[in-house]
Parts: C-alpha cells; structure tokens; sequence
C-alpha cells in the first residue's frame, strides 16, 4: 500500500511524503498517545517521528517495512518526549480523555480509574509492549521488531505490564466498596 | 472469557483515547520536511535483521578471506614461488571513537575521528587537531580545546543550554538574571534571548545550515574590559546548562554561534575567539568545526 509512496518520497517527493504521513498519521498517534496518556505530548512526539523518518528515509532498504520502521522511531520519540516533560516540569498532567469515554461500554468508571493508574506507573518500554500487543494486535515477535528489541525482552515487558495490570483490576474486584468511596 | 476478564478491559482500556492526528498537525510537519534535506546515504545498508544462513554465509567468507590472505601474505610467494605480491589496499575508515567520558579531559588522537557519544543528546563527529583534548561532559555539554587551554578558552563546546543571561554584567545581582528559554522550542527564541542580552554585542542572525541540519549563526562579543561590571564569583555568565554549568566569556572573547534544530532539540556549536590565541588555534578550531557531521543520537 505504501510501498509506492514510500519509494516516491525517498526520491525527495515531498508531495509522496505528505500522503504518506497523512496515511499512518492517525495510526501513529493511537500509539502515541496510548505510550504517553498525553494528546499534547503525543502530538509532538508524532510530529517529530515523521520529521525524523522524512530525514532518514532513505536509511530504510525495504520500501515494504516502512510502518515498523516508522513504529520505531515513534516509540524513542515518545520515550523522548516523556523525558522532557519529567525533566522539565514537576507536575504530572491527568490524561485528557476527549471524551471518549464510552456509556454502556464493558469498562465501568473504576476499572477505568484503576487501570489508569495502574498504567502509569508502569516504564515507558512495557507501556509500548503493551499497546503494540493488546492494542494493534500484533503478535510477540512483530512486537519485538517494531519496537526494535529481543523476542525474549518483549516477551518478559508484556508479561510484567499485563500482570501488573491485572492485579489492578482483581485488586479492585476484591473491594467494589472503594470506588464508591472515590467517586464521592 | 467473559466480559470482567483482564484481559477483556485491558483491551477495552486501550481502545479508549484519541486516534486521529490533528490537520495542524499533518501542516507542521509539510511545512518542517520542506526546510529538512534527506540524509545522504553513503555505503553499504547495514542489515540490522539477518538470518541464521546468512550469518554462517558470512563468516565463511570472512574465513576463506582470512585464509586467502594468510595465504597470499606468508604462503609461496614469501619463498619466491608463484607471482608477484599484490599491491596492499587501502585500510577502510575506521569508526569513530568515543569522546571520552572521564572526571577530566583526555588527549585526543591527532586526525582520528571521535563522537560525541551516550551520554550527550547528538551524535557530533569530528576529526581532531594535534594536541587536543575533550570530553563529554554529561547529556548537555561536550567539548574540546587546546590541551592546557582551560575550556571552553580556544575550543569548540557542543551544549543543550536552555537558560540565557539577561546582562551577564551584573551577573551578581537581579539585573543579572537569567530568562528561561524554552527547552523544546525553536531557535529562534534562543536567539533572540542572545541578542537581546545585554553587555554583549550581537551580529545579525543569519539563517545557515549545517550537515544538513538548519538554524542560525551568530556571534556574540564580549566587552573588552569588564570594569563596572559586578560579577559573581562564576564571572560573566552568560548561560546556564540544564544542570546548573555555568558558561562565562573572558573579556574580549568573541563566540561564534550556531543554533541548529536536531529534531526537537536544539544544539549550539560554540567556535570562541579568546585574546591570546593563536592562529594555529584558530585554525584547528575551525578545521574541526568544518568536520562536524550530525546524527541523532539514536
């Protein structure tokens, strides 16, 4: 789908590039903002890959791979942005959630809750496992090359994160008074 | 599985949030890729994913080279059987060494190649004078000058500063406060926070690029006395790095300045003029600066 684009763009087609971005765009800033819980930080960090992979693009040898490669870069550009935004202001911004909150959705507004915070205190890296796999779908070994990391890293990542999010929510379940308690 | 599996709401919970890229988003970035020039490749691809049989394939080359060339070197010909040598080639460039990351600054190798490694935030390539020195000096300086020089005197700095004097004159007191120039933003608020600085003498930012990346140049003169002024015991500072260095002129020294944007950071590639220095270190100065290469750092 992209690969002719992609090869136009190589050549220099900035008009290639823009129909290019404008294809894995909307894609790319799902995971960003899923990695970062952050639309502001999301978008910079989105807008920043697509400018880095305009630069390399011609690093990239197989046209065919340019969404893993993209992927990659993504994800350092958002490990990036998270650094700044931790060296640089103390203040940890909630998540804007757009409003996107589903009504008669399968997730009540505790296991939301629960399962933010539970999210956030999980490492950047086991962050993106975790969307690259539950979110995109894919499985471990694409993972592992989208994110540009060992099999058995990504294996070990996704384990930590979904376990850490699981005790979360049985947590929760234990004690339905809680939130109640939160909403008050 | 049912609808309170784990599982189930961790997807549930990922599904939720934006997915769109805002138009203004996909405008920025048309409009930044028109002022970015691609990277030039040069050389074979590295080949970062290779399978099993191709490894073996390539050190069984490697092995029959090896032995070719054992061969060729030590075999009949060095008894005077078989024909003539072959002509050596040349040695492939080597990679670039690793700017050391030491307490102090270490002599570099007269014309090797050295980067600005993990832990500064680019990969700065260049090819070093006779009798220098440098380090890295953490995630936002690296440098290198004169050996004995004390830095940044004669050398040439690579720095992330983020905090500009507002008049490095009075560097002891209020007046000599300093503006916070945002971390992440363009260059040219950074330059305008230097040349609105007061006590120093500003050129005209002009726009240029280096090894493809682009920014603005400009050269900052220090005055040639400092007398009247009340400096602190750091000097005449004139900015600060994110953790607290701070970067003093001497009297009379004369910065030359390029601010380039390196994907959403900004470098500053510092070439000082000092009084007492000499031409030769003039002239190293600038040999290294026309060697800078630029990379991301990763």
């Amino acid at each position: 789908m992209h690969r002719e684009l992609v090869d136009r763009a190589k050549r220099g087609d900035e008009e290639a590039f823009d129909a290019l971005a404008r294809e894995v765009g909307d894609r790319c800033m799902a995971i960003a903002c899923r990695i970062l819980r952050d639309t502001a930080l999301a978008e910079d960090a989105v807008q920043a890959a697509l400018i880095l992979a305009w630069r390399e693009l011609r690093t990239l040898r197989d046209p065919g791979r340019f969404e893993p490669w993209l992927h990659r870069i993504l994800t350092n550009e958002c490990y990036a942005e998270a650094r700044r935004r931790t060296r640089w202001s103390s203040n940890i911004r909630l998540l804007p959630v757009d409003g996107q909150l589903e009504a008669g959705g399968i997730l009540t507004v505790n296991d939301r809750d629960q399962l933010e915070r539970a999210f956030r205190r999980l490492t950047l890296e086991q962050r993106a496992v975790l969307v690259f796999h539950h979110y995109l779908g894919l499985p471990l070994p694409e993972v592992a090359d989208h994110l540009g990391i060992p099999r058995g890293t990504a294996k070990s990542r996704l384990h930590h994160a979904t376990a850490a999010l699981r005790a979360s929510v049985d947590a929760d379940a234990r004690t339905p008074s809680n939130s109640q308690e939160r909403l008050a | 599985m049912t609808a309170r599996d784990p599982d189930v709401l961790i997807r549930a919970f990922l599904d939720e949030g934006r997915t769109e890229l805002p138009d203004r988003a996909f405008d920025a970035v048309r409009r930044d890729i028109h002022r970015t020039r691609q990277r030039v490749v040069i050389g074979p691809w590295r080949q970062p994913n290779m399978n099993m049989f191709a490894r073996v394939a390539i050190v069984a080359a490697a092995v029959v080279v090896a032995v070719g060339f054992a061969w060729v070197t030590f075999g009949p010909s060095q008894f005077g059987v078989g024909g003539p040598r072959p002509t050596p080639t040349a040695a492939p460039t080597p990679s670039p060494r690793a700017l050391p990351t030491t307490e102090s600054e270490s002599p570099l190798e007269p014309g090797t190649s050295y980067v600005t490694a993990d832990p500064f935030f680019v990969r700065v390539t260049f090819t070093a004078p006779d009798g220098w020195e440098g380090k890295v000096g953490g995630e936002y300086l690296a440098f290198a000058n004169p050996t004995g020089r004390e830095a940044p005197s004669g050398g040439v700095t690579f720095s992330k500063f983020v905090i500009v004097a507002t008049d490095p004159c009075h560097s002891d007191s209020e007046e000599g406060a300093y503006e916070f120039a945002v971390p992440t933003g363009s260059v040219d608020n950074l330059v305008s926070s230097l040349v609105n600085m007061d006590g120093t003498d500003a050129s005209t930012p002009v726009d240029v690029e280096v090894d493809g990346y682009f920014g603005k140049q400009l050269t900052l003169t220090a005055p040639a006395s400092f007398e009247g002024c009340t400096l602190s015991p750091d000097g005449y500072v004139v900015w600060q790095l994110p953790l607290g260095t701070k970067y003093s002129f001497v009297a009379g020294q004369r910065s030359r300045l390029w601010i380039l944007q390196v994907n959403s950071e900004r470098l500053v590639i510092d070439v000082p003029e000092v009084p007492g220095q000499s031409a030769q270190e003039k002239a190293d100065a600038q040999a290294l600066f026309d060697s800078i290469q630029i990379a991301p750092a990763y």
